[in-house]
């Protein structure tokens, strides 16, 4: 018997929270192939199902690991879903965001993250990688008319580059249409203030509430 | 009247040391009286620009490690001496490649094996030949014999399963332990026996062996997948230490409470806590067990804090766990951060000398600023 499209969603929501890739594909597929939007198929599906695995990570009952594959299932299912969205709807607005991880520093995985989850709550984000050199945070925010720009980094040595960042902005007068938001294991919520960030988050779901914030969405 | 703190901020004069470093670690492991708690500065790469030396250039010279240690001992009288295999060291001996900086860390460029597909590639290490590893020995010799009769002298091996996420990359060995176990015991298994080879000549020495095992924290991954993925290579190793009649000790960035039972079984002597974990926990858990380190803010405090801060958070510290039953040594929460001031580095020594002097003077300890 045909499954309805909620049982579908569900089940979907299910496949990314268990970290079961190969079933995001079966019912995906299936999805589509009975009919139902694409579009509907991410976002009470798949995000469904990350923001699920977020909640988890938050009450430790998921970590690092589970996300990442969580992550992994989730872009599985966006890869199939995606091209079947009509184009007017793929336009609607989003607020951007420009991430990386500071120059001098390629550690990612916390990054990574916050991209993931930032995505899955509707940013639309651009990432840099790592090493970013400071200049390109706001070339990219500018190019791409940024709401944000989402920093991260691991060591000491580069947390400087971070208030760079944010004096560059300041003296170039985008600091008020482009907020900044800082984390990493050796940010505090003091370094930030002091360095003029809007925000400072401590791990990959506090820092979608607080893009939403800056970004007056929530 | 003015606090302590105050008069200290005003040029109090600290009443100095009664004994060396190794006198007091004698005595201390004895179970008689000394003159104070003790106190660790944690040494390394980070602190290579405090005697003017290039961190990379500290990495490849022992002598320059010498140059560093001489230097902490001199002039802050910490109750340890040491260098450390750093974090990346034993991945590059096993064939990552690592970047060198001038002012910073080294970092990995790329990992030995880009996939856990190609672990039969990997080798057992030569320890006189391959990434650092001479030069690390040809250092820890060096202290041993112009410190060791003053300080308590010891090697940093890191733990086996940080060096796994270096060898492959973080990312890749996190997904392994669910997609590819086998292949992640396969590699826990020769990382074990590599480092089984750099501490039996470190026991040579005549050293005591600390670990350092920042990815084995449950920030990052659960604690099934420890007892499953780290603890058992961990204890390989320091099985290995006990057997040849060492002590080891070990350090766990990040969260790390959910581990301790664990760890009250390993056979360890002493274990360092991350400043996000609190002292009070660890000497109820773990102070039965085994000797506490802890946990000054490495990075608030330390490095972006005043004297003033370094000296409340110290005392701290020491109320929450002088008393705990194996001991206990006031240390950094992690890695001393890259210009640190040294008068910070002083105050966390001084604090020991003043709150932590014996007996114990339980009214200034608890007395309010």
């Amino acid at each position: 018997m045909a499954k309805t499209k909620d049982e579908l969603l569900a089940k979907l929501a299910e496949a990314v929270l268990e970290m079961e890739e190969d079933d995001v594909v079966e019912v995906a597929n299936e999805y589509l192939e009975a009919g139902y939007e694409a579009y509907d198929g991410i976002m009470g599906g798949l995000v469904v199902g990350m923001n699920k695995a977020s909640d988890l990570y938050d009450e430790e009952e998921y970590f690092v690991t589970d996300l990442l594959l969580c992550s992994d299932a989730l872009y599985t299912g966006l890869d199939i879903l995606r091209p079947h969205i009509p184009e007017s709807e793929s336009q609607a607005e989003k607020k951007k965001a420009v991430i990386g991880v500071v120059e001098g520093d390629t550690h990612d995985i916390g990054k990574n993250l916050v991209r993931i989850m930032m995505e899955t709550a509707g940013f639309e984000m651009y990432d840099l990688g790592r090493d970013v050199p400071l200049n390109d945070f706001i070339d990219k925010a500018v190019e791409v008319d940024a709401d944000l720009i989402c920093m991260s980094t691991l060591m000491t040595t580069t947390m400087e580059g971070m208030r760079e960042v944010v004096k560059m902005l300041d003296e170039k007068g985008l600091h008020d249409r482009i907020k900044v938001m800082v984390g990493g294991s050796p940010i505090s919520p003091k370094f930030a203030k002091e360095i003029g960030a809007d925000g400072y988050s401590e791990n990959a779901s506090e820092a979608v509430k607080l893009a939403k914030t800056l970004t007056g969405i929530a | 009247m003015s606090s302590i703190v105050e008069k200290y901020l005003n040029g109090l004069q600290v009443k100095p040391d009664e004994l060396t470093a190794i006198e007091r670690s004698k005595l201390l492991s004895e179970g008689k009286e000394v003159d104070r708690i003790s106190c660790c500065i944690d040494t390394g790469e980070t602190l290579a620009p405090m005697i003017g030396v290039p961190v990379k250039d500290y990495y490849h010279s022992s002598d320059r490690m010498l140059e560093l240690e001489e230097y902490i001992y001199e002039t802050f009288h910490s109750d340890g001496a040491g260098i450390s295999t750093t974090l990346r060291g034993m991945a590059e001996a096993m064939g990552t490649k690592l970047r060198y900086f001038d002012h910073n860390i080294a970092q990995v460029e790329t990992t030995a094996i880009s996939s856990l597909d190609e672990v039969d590639k990997l080798k057992p290490v030569d320890i006189d030949k391959d990434g650092r590893l001479p030069i690390i020995l040809d250092g820890l010799k060096k202290v041993k014999a112009s410190l060791g009769d003053k300080v308590p002298v010891s090697g940093t091996v890191t733990g086996p399963f940080t060096i796994a996420a270096m060898v492959v990359g973080t990312e890749r060995l996190l997904i392994g332990m669910v997609k590819q176990p086998e292949k992640v015991h396969q590699l826990m298994n020769l990382i074990t026996e590599n480092n089984e080879k750099l501490i039996a000549r470190m026991l040579e020495l005549g050293i005591g062996i600390g670990f350092a095992d920042p990815v084995s924290t449950t920030s990052i991954i659960r604690e099934k997948q420890y007892c499953e993925f780290s603890l058992p290579y961990f204890q390989r190793n320091v099985e290995f230490i006990k057997k040849n009649g060492g002590g080891a000790g070990l350090h766990i960035c990040g969260k790390s409470k959910k581990l301790w039972p664990y760890l009250n079984e390993t056979g360890i002597g002493c274990f360092g806590l991350d400043n996000i974990e609190d002292l009070t926990d660890a000497k109820e858990i773990l102070g039965p067990h085994m000797g506490i380190q802890g946990n000054v803010p490495p990075v608030e405090v330390l490095r972006y804090g005043t004297v003033y801060d370094v000296l409340r958070s110290s005392r701290e510290c020491i109320r929450k766990a002088w008393d705990s039953p194996c001991g206990f040594t006031l240390t950094s929460g992690c890695q001393t951060p890259m210009d640190t001031p040294a008068e910070n580095l002083q105050a966390l020594m001084d604090a020991a000398r003043i709150f932590g002097r014996y007996p114990m003077d339980l009214e200034l300890l608890n007395a309010e600023d």
